[in-house]
């Protein structure tokens, strides 16, 4: 070896054995309180214990649960210098990855296969790693590893359906979905892709027979990624709206009532925290909360829109109502509050009015199944039975859940001179209430009400 | 010895237990293939291209704010070169002849320009997003047509660089938040039609805020609003009067989160379809029925969402036929953690190969908006612009502004393949701004293509092509009845090879673009023939076309 080569192997021998080198605690620009807080509180660990791993590893995480993912990087490299868990290098990957770096990606996800050898997420990781590179055979073969490791492993199953499809082979992965989903109904995604491969395959009217609205996929068990799970940063808003979808309203408001107690929040949080309020039978704190909020600033859609809603839940149709046009003064082009104010004068039996709203609501905005439910509802009411037919048409088709909806339809349908439909709706239906099995007797006798 | 040092290194991890392994601490990422020198050196100030745009942003997050940034390349007085505008925004809450007033450069011939914007007529003052260009009354210049938050405005050009506001008398006027916009003949009765692509029912009353890590109050995405618009079309009927027929021609039902549009003939049957980039919302492809009416098919087609039937934030769009199959592909471009999407045209129905471009772990870290494929190198190939800007914040940090990020620029490989051509971005030093429309032209006719870049907050860059070149080329004006032949498709035959490109300005993201079709031509000097298929069907050959040189192909009157 010549003098220069065994200079360059002592330093290299020097640099990989002995103790790394110390390393900056990244910064960052201005956080939110609760990210601040973890990582001060990360910072001080690192700075008690600079070699430590673990420590380095969980300051990562705090950084990668804040999606600083820079700063996270920094420190998954620190603690695998001195010595962290596999799972580091599978961290890394994860940042390589999300950073537009995939031969990095790369390169770790196989440093942690190497360690773990049977850890079937690491080989699905692989496998969308190799997939976004390109290399469609290598996926789907990383993809097959992780499959023969943990045959549940949906996430990979998938994954290999995806390189056959990027590969030109749909029919072979139509096969496979059709055989997934039968072992795997409960994923909805695998529907998804099924409509992919069938688009792909020119099977277009297949694929429109398949109306699926795209579900995420949870990929298989990984014990590795729920470490990060309490890291994950959330908001307080975003927690608040969790929890009140969830029946955590006295929890919401514990929170929402903490973070405006400390300067935190705006409007945003008095609407939710009024609707908090109402959920636990509050409704005067509900009301003070929106007004107070409403003192400040008289035109808020969002807290006018709150104290629609909670008159509207509470009966106070005529004030719902009164709200709702207040909003609409200030903002014309809100179809949510116009097919509200729709649907309260149906309620107040004024279906002209109502018609007039429901038509703007879905002028501006069609999509909503409920609102041409409505609408259908109130042609229907004005006898209009010709024009309610498309509307309810819609939306039953769209999945409205309105009680009324399909009897009406069925009624419309005998108005209309179209029996045989209505008899044909009522009787491939399930759970009549007791008006649309009335109407189906008298259908099934042939005594057709007029 | 240096290759010594590497085994040695290499046994000294073994040593100790460890190999190096891609990606290992310490190590470098793999650099995409480095060009011999930047293909582009920004000169936008050195050539009298002075715009800064202006957001507005003053504490408060409102949401147009963050969108944002478009412009123009057009030759607004028939001199040949192409002019530049520019949309200013300048302040969402503020009164209109309080904001500052969008711009316009004249070119000198030579790529350097002058502000011709005082006494112009082109001062609009709304709240800018982008801009189309077209012959809309047929009398052989271009008129301007602006985007804006609150009011759109259509400039007629009584020629010689001056302008007129028609929006009222001619019906332009679309009072919604419009963001991309083309011209068209859709009915291909000859005029120029307009469509206009919509964002969402903004109104301060419904404003909100939005909380989101890291750093707390930010932006909302179109979500948080759950308010998408349907989009315009204006049926141009003579004598610069529109109408809208939205509804009539189908366009009035299916909303969304537009922001990006293209026009393409995807089915090639001769008249031109329209795709939309929807933001957080099914993108549309509206599919021309021949008779002036419209189908929204995209997911019968299956661009409505990615392969994995995920609904991204799409933003802009960019096509050409990357696949040299004949017809024209399309690229969506989307958010951070969202990789660009690039849908291949199968003619009856799209499929998203993503994944096989090269594409798609590049663009993943950043938010693209504008976005264009064009041959910069004269390889032969077409290789892609993208520019970057946050909405929420970077993965990494770039300087003061959370929202920059540097763009991309990938060389075409063939086959559909590219790699990132370094220095990112094709500049060295980086470029990173808050980057909104691209916007495409050779503006020094020199034979290349250049970008113009519109960045929020920020001065325009004007990124002059400085490539070190692999080929010869070809520039073609494509003029019918005395004006550009908008949706006219030009095949040129090199060699074994046919290369498409259609006559375009509407692309990428709020921009309207050089309707002049470019060639890379590769070793080849000229096109062994080039044939123009003319809106509605009609075919015509103009014979071989030496290299290296811009044409001008007349129907009926041949190439000069």
């Amino acid at each position: 070896m010549k003098r220069a080569s065994r200079w360059i192997l002592c330093c290299a021998l020097a640099l990989a054995c002995a103790p790394a080198a110390s390393v900056e605690f990244p910064t960052t620009g201005a956080l939110t309180p609760e990210l601040e807080a973890a990582v001060a509180a990360a910072r001080a660990r690192v700075a008690a214990e600079p070699e430590d791993a673990q420590a380095w590893l969980v300051a990562g995480m705090t950084f990668e649960g804040g999606d600083l993912l820079s700063q996270a990087e920094v420190c998954y490299r620190r603690a695998l210098a001195l010595g962290a868990p596999p799972q580091a290098w599978y961290r890394l990957s994860v940042m390589a990855w999300k950073l537009g770096d995939l031969s990095a990606a790369v390169g770790s996800i196989q440093r942690a296969i190497e360690l773990v050898p049977n850890y079937a997420p690491s080989h699905w990781r692989l496998g969308t790693y190799l997939f976004d590179q390109g290399d469609f055979s290598a996926a789907e073969a990383a993809h097959r590893r992780a499959t023969e490791l943990d045959p549940k492993f949906v996430g990979a199953w998938a994954g290999i359906a995806l390189a056959q499809m990027a590969s030109d082979r749909s029919e072979e992965a139509l096969a496979l979905l059709a055989d997934l989903r039968a072992r795997f109904p409960e994923h909805g995604h695998l529907v998804v892709l099924t409509r992919t491969a069938l688009t792909e395959a020119g099977r277009r009217e297949e694929a429109e027979r398949l109306r699926v609205a795209w579900t995420p996929l949870a990929t298989g068990l990984d014990p590795w990624q729920a470490e990060l799970r309490p890291y994950l940063q959330k908001s307080v808003m975003d927690k608040a709206r969790e929890l009140l979808g969830s029946g955590g309203a006295a929890e919401a408001v514990r929170l929402l009532e903490g973070w405006l107690a400390e300067g935190g929040g705006d409007r945003n949080a008095c609407a939710y925290l009024a609707w908090g309020y109402f959920l636990l039978g509050r409704p005067g704190d509900a009301r003070a909360t929106l007004e107070a909020a409403l003192a400040k600033d008289p035109d808020s859609v969002l807290v006018l829109g709150m104290l629609a809603n909670l008159q509207e839940a509470s009966q106070e149709l005529p004030a719902a109502l009164a709200t709702c046009e207040r909003i609409l003064a200030v903002d014309p082009r809100n179809g949510a509050l116009q097919a509200q104010r729709g649907r309260i004068l149906a309620r107040l039996k004024r279906p002209e009015e109502a018609l007039v709203a429901l038509g703007a609501a879905l002028e501006l905005d069609g999509r909503a199944p409920e609102v041409w439910a409505e609408y259908g509802l109130a042609q229907c009411a004005l006898e209009r039975w010709a024009e309610g037919v498309p509307a309810l048409e819609r939306a039953l088709r769209d999945g409205a859940k309105n009680a009324g909806a399909r009897g009406t339809l069925a009624r419309a349908y005998v108005e209309t001179g179209r029996a045989d439909e209505a008899r044909k709706l009522l009787e491939g239906a399930s759970g009549l209430a007791r008006d649309e099995q009335a109407l189906l007797e008298e259908l099934r006798q042939g005594s057709v009400p007029r | 010895m240096r290759r010594a040092a590497v085994l040695g290194a290499l046994g000294l991890f073994s040593a100790c237990g460890e190999k190096p392994p891609s990606g290992a601490p310490g190590s470098s990422p793999t650099a995409a293939t480095p060009a011999a020198a930047p293909w582009f050196v920004e000169e936008a100030a050195a050539r009298g291209l002075a715009f800064e745009h202006r957001s507005g942003h003053a504490g408060r997050y409102l949401f147009p704010e963050v969108v944002c940034g478009g412009g123009a390349l057009f030759d607004m007085d028939e001199d040949g070169d192409l002019d530049a505008y520019l949309v200013q925004s300048d302040g969402v809450l503020r009164a209109r002849a309080e904001r500052a007033p969008n711009r316009l450069f004249r070119n000198a011939g030579d790529g350097t320009f002058a502000d011709a914007s005082a006494g112009s007529g082109t001062e609009d003052r709304g709240y800018g997003m982008g801009a189309a260009t077209g012959d809309a009354d047929d009398d052989g210049d271009q008129e301007l047509y602006v985007t804006n938050l609150d009011g759109n405005a259509l400039l007629r050009n009584d020629g010689g660089g001056r302008f007129q506001d028609v929006s009222a008398e001619s019906g332009t006027t679309v009072d919604l938040w419009s963001s991309s916009a083309g011209f068209l003949d859709h009915d291909l009765d000859g005029d120029l039609d307009l469509y206009v692509v919509n964002y969402l029912h903004w109104s301060e009353a419904f404003e909100r805020t939005c909380y989101a890590k890291p750093h707390g109050e930010t932006y909302c995405g179109p979500s948080s609003y759950d308010r998408p618009a349907a989009d315009t079309l204006l049926r141009n009927d003579g004598g610069l009067r529109f109408s809208d027929v939205s509804r009539e021609a189908g366009v009035a039902e299916p909303v969304g989160n537009g922001l990006g549009i293209a026009v393409l003939d995807v089915d090639l049957d001769g008249w031109p379809d329209v795709f939309v980039a929807n933001d957080a919302s099914p993108n549309h492809l509206f599919m021309n029925q021949r008779d002036g009416s419209f189908l929204e098919s995209s997911q019968a087609a299956g661009c409505h969402a990615d392969q994995d039937g995920m609904v991204k934030a799409g933003m802009g769009v960019g096509v050409g036929d990357v696949d040299e199959d004949g017809d024209e592909d399309l690229l969506v471009v989307n958010m951070q953690n969202e990789p660009d999407s690039y849908f291949r045209n199968e003619r009856a129905r799209f499929v998203d190969r993503t994944a096989a471009t090269g594409f798609k772990a590049i663009t993943r870290p950043m938010t693209r908006f504008g976005v264009g494929f064009h041959d910069f190198d004269h390889d032969g190939w077409l290789d892609l612009y993208e520019a970057d800007g946050n909405i929420l914040h970077s993965y990494k940090s770039f300087g003061p502004d959370p929202f920059a990020e540097p763009n991309l620029l990938f060389r075409g490989l063939g086959g559909g393949r590219f790699e990132e051509v370094e220095p990112r971005g094709g500049t060295h030093p980086l470029l990173a701004r808050t980057s909104r429309a691209a916007v495409f032209g050779d503006v020094d006719a020199d034979g290349d293509v250049d970008v113009l870049v519109v960045n929020k907050d920020g001065p325009a860059d004007l990124l002059v092509n400085r490539t070190e070149k692999r080929g010869h080329w070809l520039v073609l004006r494509v003029v019918e009845r005395e004006r550009d032949a908008l949706g006219a498709t030009v095949e040129a035959r090199v060699g074994a090879r046919t290369l498409v490109r259609v006559v375009r300005g509407a692309y990428s993201y709020c921009a309207a673009n050089d309707l002049r079709v470019h060639f890379g031509l590769g070793a080849a000097t000229q096109a062994d023939e080039v044939r123009v298929r003319w809106p509605g069907g009609d075919e015509e050959s103009f014979g071989a076309l030496a290299g290296d040189r811009a044409w001008t192909l007349t129907r009926g009157a041949g190439a000069r």
